[in-house]
């Protein structure tokens, strides 16, 4: 592989497209940031070899590729995507929860009213009935 | 005729033991005090104190005699009205009330309660069962 095929493979139009197809902003960045990890990985592994005493470097970059291919998606750069996901899931549920709250708040409000305009309606009936009684002729 | 037993004794007896919640008792008196007094004031208390121990159904069945027999003693047809608004007779209740004559009651000690039960029920429009707590799924 040379440094050229490097360049090649690297991202900008490549993301930019990808990111032009996908309406996703997070998604297509997690792309871009995992496309330039994965040429800065490539290029250091390429190069190594060149430079003195780049040997153990060049392993270096070459081991964390394959434990970064090897690795599960909540380690590697997929994992962000469904964290966003999930983010997204508890905000909507959250926003459901606080849509209840406020109805619960409105009915309790309804209820008070409710409870209030009877109470006064029990007191007038209280009221009436002494009346009526203490204006019966004995 | 002993004072403690006249049927004015008796009603604001009644009206006593209705204060503490002893019903029966205070229906007992009612009774009592009817079967001494032609007016149908002892009857529509007896049918008021049915109402306010949550039992409207009952107090329609014992108040709509009454009211038949004296369609003008506007206290009866206040107290109908109310067990009609409780027990959920609606349209029975308002056809009571309208039916009534303004100039009467505004005449009458009883205008208070006209106007309570008319407010109440007309603020107490949406008694529809509440819709219950939805929890959102993930």
């Amino acid at each position: 592989m040379s440094i050229d095929s490097i360049s090649n493979r690297s991202v900008p139009t490549d993301t930019t497209a990808a990111a032009s197809r996908d309406n996703d902003t997070g998604r297509s960045f997690r792309n871009v940031m995992s496309n330039v990890a994965d040429g800065a990985l490539g290029a250091v592994a390429t190069v190594a070899p060149f430079v003195p005493g780049g040997q153990l470097v060049g392993m270096a970059a070459s081991g964390l590729r394959e434990l970064r291919s090897a690795a599960p998606p909540a380690l590697a750069g997929g994992g962000q995507d469904a964290q966003m996901q999930e983010m997204f899931a508890m905000q909507k549920q959250s926003q459901a929860f606080n849509l209840q709250y406020l109805n619960l708040q409105t009915e309790l409000q309804d209820d008070n009213r409710r409870f209030s305009t009877l109470t006064n309606l029990m007191k007038v009936r209280h009221d009436t009935m002494k009346a009526a009684i203490n204006n019966m002729h004995a | 005729m002993n004072t403690s037993d006249s049927p004015q004794a008796l009603l604001k007896r009644a009206f006593l033991l209705t204060s503490f919640g002893l019903f029966d008792d205070a229906i007992q008196c009612c009774q009592q005090a009817a079967a001494l007094d032609e007016s149908p004031l002892s009857d529509t208390l007896h049918g008021a104190i049915l109402t306010a121990s949550g039992k409207p159904l009952e107090a329609i069945k014992h108040l709509l005699p009454i009211h038949r027999a004296h369609p003008d003693h506007l206290l009866t047809s206040l107290h109908l009205a109310e067990a009609c608004f409780l027990a959920g007779r609606h349209r029975r209740g308002w056809k009571i009330l309208n039916a009534l004559s303004d100039d009467e009651l505004r005449q009458s000690p009883w205008a208070d309660l006209a106007t309570s039960l008319r407010d109440t029920w007309e603020s107490l429009v949406d008694l529809q069962p509440q819709q219950p707590l939805v929890v959102p799924s993930h």
